[in-house]
């Protein structure tokens, strides 16, 4: 069981003694998180070392996650395209479907004397609806691009967020006018997670060697969801122009999560795409392949990121962390991660991510010098003890509405 | 004989509060900025320091680097860059400057042009947590020593944040102690007010203290 000092040596005294500090001033009291899955995606990763970790500072927190059939799954995944800017046309039996399932869960969610609960994500948003009574504060937090949400989805659900003490997003470009408090807390990596814990070269070796991954050539990878606004069959197209310069090969590593029922309709796309060239491969992977992701991420030449919609791109950031020169689409929250030539490249286009792919590999020495400034820069913003550090400070600023500067 | 108090330490920890507002051209920017409580202009105008160079960018506060990065417009950069709003007592005069030198701008504009989609400036303010740290020293030496531990945002409160919010106070916390605490130090005193302090990172302001500090230090022994 990892603990809280065991990420001193990282991030160094001073900030796990702010930690502390702030935790004591919520001492005692009960929070509960609910989302929609224990397994896959950014969210459940974080909730799983973020809530132990507020347990041991002795914040009471729960993890609870919603139940729902597949037809509400299809109906949350559209609403999370449509919030993200897709094209997605909603029923009022859709509609009914989503409260429906809602209200089910209120029934079975226990919220007993709850200081605070913490709904992440649309799934679980109407909950608060069916709890009118109840002593705690709610808030809602976002995990996704909200940028241009599609307009009668968001007036649809804007009317449960309203209901809502506060909003939570990741970034200030998906806050939206509402009545109500909005803060931004950006998620985080952990990095004594297997996911991102230091691997020797050996180590990386042995992990990748059941794959039998193309040798002496520059290997180009993406990892992330088979997921249309990841753009993997853009990341083909973009391998193909570099690969009429530069011998290479491409590496698209994919998970799956129970709520996303449409990755294997994506991977099909991208198989399509890929047209059976040796020089690509498709892993598509399980749940619990941290290690490998990681290995496959210290492994690789380059590391590209070319979505096209993003929450924040948690993928980003790992790769940063060790040390890589990430290109990144630039949308989202890779916008505040990557800065041209300081931290990473955005782009823009299949020719753009082309062309940084190439300025990459002909460039050793920039790839060396911006991956070592991008893992500062993570080391200072994006890891889980910001992260605790900034829900121990929501905590505290829920328990004094209104107030600017909370003095202790 | 000067009096002998010991300097306690606070730590100061943000979290922010986008308003839901954006602006896409200056036109609208102006109108928000106008509109805009203390507590938006604060935290854009003072706050700045508080983000580390990556973040940063080139110039000393969000407006300024927002004329450059998002409507591209260096010259209003530059002028928004130049302009110190430690140099108002009150943040709402701070305001009022700011707003005569983009109203003065845009009049030399033959259009106003629109940002880039993704690329408007979204107001935002923050809300601090003000609490004591279990760091106090007694003499000059001890703050020195302090200074390699304290964090960021407990320097940032001490050295920048205090000198605004709190009316009484025209310098820095450490300046303030020094001078009401130890005689023979208005050399010292005066190094540190000297600093040309806005236009540098808190990395940069931390190691200019600590290298005033040890210079006096060294003299003294």
């Amino acid at each position: 069981m990892i603990a809280l000092d065991d990420y001193t040596d990282i991030v160094g005294k001073k900030n796990i003694d702010q930690i502390r500090a702030l935790a004591r001033l919520s001492e005692g009291k009960k929070v509960i998180m609910v989302n929609s899955t224990k397994d896959g995606g950014g969210v459940a990763e974080i909730m799983h070392r973020l809530i132990p970790l507020l347990n041991e500072l002795n914040i009471d927190c729960k993890w609870l996650t919603i139940e729902g059939d597949e037809d509400f799954f299809n109906i949350t995944k559209d609403m999370h395209n449509g919030l993200q800017g897709d094209k997605e046309v909603f029923t009022q039996k859709d509609y009914d479907k989503y409260l429906e399932v809602n209200r089910k869960n209120s029934n079975n969610i226990d919220l007993g004397d709850a200081d605070m609960v913490v709904i992440h994500d649309p799934q679980p948003l109407a909950l608060k609806h069916f709890y009118r009574n109840g002593r705690a504060k709610w808030v809602w937090r976002c995990h996704i691009d909200m940028s241009r949400p599609e307009l009668p989805l968001w007036k649809f659900l804007r009317k449960y967020i309203v209901e809502y003490d506060a909003s939570i997003f990741s970034i200030a470009k998906f806050s939206k006018s509402l009545p109500h408090p909005q803060y931004l807390i950006a998620p985080s990596i952990d990095p004594l997670s297997d996911k991102n814990r230091f691997l020797h070269k050996t180590e990386v070796e042995k992990i990748l060697r059941p794959f039998g991954l193309p040798k002496d050539k520059h290997m180009i990878l993406q990892v992330s969801r088979f997921d249309r606004f990841k753009d993997p069959v853009g990341v083909v197209k973009a391998f193909r122009l570099v690969k009429k310069e530069i011998d290479c090969s491409l590496v698209l590593a994919g998970g799956t999560a129970s709520d996303d029922p449409e990755g294997l309709e994506v991977l099909e796309e991208v198989k399509k795409e890929a047209g059976g060239d040796p020089d690509i491969k498709l892993l598509l992977l399980e749940p619990k392949s941290d290690i490998i992701i990681n290995a496959l991420q210290r492994k690789a030449d380059v590391v590209i990121q070319k979505s096209i919609k993003e929450g924040f791109g948690l993928v980003v950031t790992e790769a940063m962390w060790k040390e890589k020169a990430v290109i990144g689409g630039g949308v989202g929250g890779i916008t505040i991660q990557l800065y041209n030539h300081r931290t990473g490249f955005l782009v823009n286009s299949i020719e753009g991510a082309a062309y940084r792919i190439r300025y990459l590999i002909n460039r050793p020495e920039v790839a060396k010098r911006v991956g070592q400034k991008a893992k500062l820069f993570a080391a200072e913003n994006y890891l889980i003890t910001r992260h605790l550090r900034d829900y121990l400070a929501l905590f505290s600023i829920l328990d004094n509405p209104g107030k600017n500067i909370i003095k202790v | 004989m000067k009096k002998k108090e010991k300097l306690n330490f606070f730590d100061s920890i943000s979290l922010l509060s986008p308003t839901g507002q954006k602006a896409g051209n200056l036109k609208e920017f102006l109108h928000i900025l106008e509109e805009s409580e203390d507590k938006v202009i604060f935290h854009h105008l003072y706050k700045s320091q508080m983000k580390s160079f990556e973040k940063m960018g080139e110039y000393p506060n969000d407006f300024a680097n927002w004329a450059a990065y998002g409507i591209e417009d260096v010259a209003l950069a530059e002028k928004l860059a130049n302009f110190n709003p430690y140099d108002f007592q009150k943040v709402s005069q701070a305001r009022e400057r700011l707003a005569e030198i983009i109203e003065e701008h845009m009049w030399d504009l033959p259009t106003i042009p629109w940002v880039r989609p993704g690329s408007e400036f979204y107001f935002s303010s923050a809300t601090s947590i003000v609490l004591p740290m279990d760091i106090e020293v007694g003499n000059i030496a001890e703050l020195r020593k302090a200074l390699d531990i304290l964090p960021d945002s407990s320097l940032h409160f001490h050295f920048y944040e205090e000198r605004k919010r709190n009316k009484d106070k025209e310098h820095d916390d450490f300046s303030i102690w020094i001078e009401d605490n130890f005689d023979g130090t208005d050399r010292l005193v005066e190094e540190i007010r000297k600093i040309d302090f806005y236009f540098f990172s808190l990395d940069e302001i931390r190691k200019k203290i600590i290298h005033i500090l040890d210079e006096y230090l060294q003299e003294k022994n």
